[in-house]
């Protein structure tokens, strides 16, 4: 009787470490935003208007913690990585080849959404904060959160702190749209090499002052992979 | 494409000059969304997407003026109330719809102070920042002016009942209104599947007096997208 309750003990543990380091969930990285907000989108030799859904369907198992200039960032390297585009009832979806784009989360310079290997952390898009300071007054909710990580909550309303994400269970954020090759608006220009897809190649162009809006979501499924 | 530094969605006349629109008579669907908390029937819903269409005629825009307001904000645009406005739930893998009692939702856009979106009437009052509207702050709105001309948007999300409710950091000392948003319970909404109300979880309150909203812009921290879609009859996606 006592074997038997240590070995339960024993398999319980075990499966319970190993359901937080191996048995992850499906999750679905979602970044919106609108053409308006940036100079233009252009998909193969078309520019497409409306709103902007870049998905990126992954595991939590391999949302992975990196020090990345100095920094704590939450991130997913592995993933199907989609671009949907739709005005109305005119809707393209364009699936982005493997190994160019990744989901990322900065919670101390408050920057989350889709950086890619060749244009850096801001590109194709992300959102992060306008101006020299990030905090709810430049950044909706991810500069609230930045703000609330450096000094406290007490300027804002209680349920913004519980929005804290590690990018391995549901989030939502919002912020200001920068997709910009290499940094903030301050440095934007245009990709020198497109993020490649099955429509042909994604460029979004940098224009002028363009200013908008979007929204971060991960939804994570109770169902569990990788187990029997 | 504008900074809306100075853009405050104040449709706050509570006597509006109106004037039909001399525009065309076309099918139209407005839609508006964002992430947020609301009741319907009595479910709560948490961090539900909340999507409100509303399919009309731009023969039925009308033109608004509200004239100078004390906060010293004056509202201006059109306004469409003739037509049917839904709001479409989704959580946890799961939506519901509802369509909302005929006359109680409409679509504004201001042009004076730089805002649009879904706004209610009780009787001859009129919320201008309940259910939901966008304001100016670094957005790019201003783009949907008229009403009549299809594309997409997004701005700073407000579901404030009594907006605009505080304009103290850049103008008023003593400050305008409570700073506070007021309660969804007192505007509480009727549709085919019961009562509904939305709620503003997300705030940025002020560094100048503490607990208050920081302003009619940087207030909201929530964001979300407002979409024309001329010619359209369809209920979308």
């Amino acid at each position: 009787m006592k074997r038997s309750t240590s070995v339960s003990v024993v398999l319980c543990v075990f499966l319970g470490v190993a359901g937080t380091a191996a048995f992850g969930k499906p999750v679905v990285y979602t970044l919106y935003s609108e053409s308006n907000a940036v100079g233009s989108v252009q998909l193969g030799t078309t520019t497409l208007t409306g709103l902007i859904r870049f998905e990126f369907k992954s595991d939590t198992s391999n949302t992975t913690q990196a020090q990345e200039g100095g920094v704590t960032v939450w991130r997913n390297d592995s993933g199907d990585a989609s671009l949907t585009i739709s005005q109305g009832s005119h809707t393209t979806v364009a699936h982005i080849l493997p190994d160019q784009v990744y989901v990322r989360y900065d919670p101390t310079n408050g920057v989350v959404g889709f950086g890619s290997y060749a244009a850096g952390n801001f590109y194709p898009m992300t959102l992060n904060c306008q101006g020299s300071r990030c905090n709810g007054f430049n950044g909706g909710t991810v500069g609230g959160l930045a703000d609330i990580n450096v000094n406290s909550a007490t300027n804002y309303a209680p349920d913004v702190a519980g929005l804290a994400t590690q990018l391995q269970g549901a989030a939502l954020l919002t912020g200001f749209v920068t997709y910009c090759v290499g940094g903030t608006s301050t440095s934007c220009r245009s990709p020198a090499t497109p993020i490649q897809t099955d429509m042909g190649p994604l460029r979004i162009f940098a224009a002028g002052n363009n200013v908008g809006s979007g929204v971060f979501t991960a939804v994570v499924s109770e169902k569990e992979e990788g187990g029997d | 494409m504008s900074i809306g530094l100075k853009s405050s969605f104040v449709l706050a006349g509570l006597a509006w000059t109106l004037a039909a629109a001399p525009v065309n008579a076309t099918p139209v669907r407005y839609t508006g969304w964002a992430f947020s908390d609301v009741s319907l029937g009595g479910t709560l819903y948490k961090r539900a997407r909340v999507e409100f269409t509303f399919t009309g005629d731009t023969g039925d825009l009308v033109w608004f003026d509200s004239g100078v307001q004390p906060s010293g904000f004056e509202g201006c645009g059109f306004q469409i109330q003739n037509g049917t406005a839904r709001v479409k739930i989704t959580a946890g893998g799961q939506s519901v719809t509802a369509t909302f009692n005929s006359g109680q939702v409409g679509v504004a856009m201001d042009q004076c102070s730089g805002g649009a979106g879904f706004v209610s009437y009780f009787g001859t009052q009129l919320e201008p920042g309940y259910p939901l509207v966008f304001d100016g702050w670094y957005s790019d709105i201003e783009g949907a002016s008229g009403l009549q001309t299809t594309g997409t948007w997004s701005g700073n999300a407000w579901s404030c009942v009594g907006f605009p409710a505080f304009d103290l950091y850049y103008f008023y000392s003593p400050p305008i209104g409570t700073g506070l948003c007021g309660d969804p319970a007192t505007r509480v909404l009727q549709t085919d599947r019961g009562a509904f109300e939305i709620f503003q979880r997300y705030s940025y309150f002020g560094v100048i007096q503490t607990g208050v909203l920081y302003d009619d812009l940087a207030g909201s921290l929530n964001m979300g997208f407002f979409a024309v879609d001329v010619g359209s009859t369809g209920e979308g996606e």
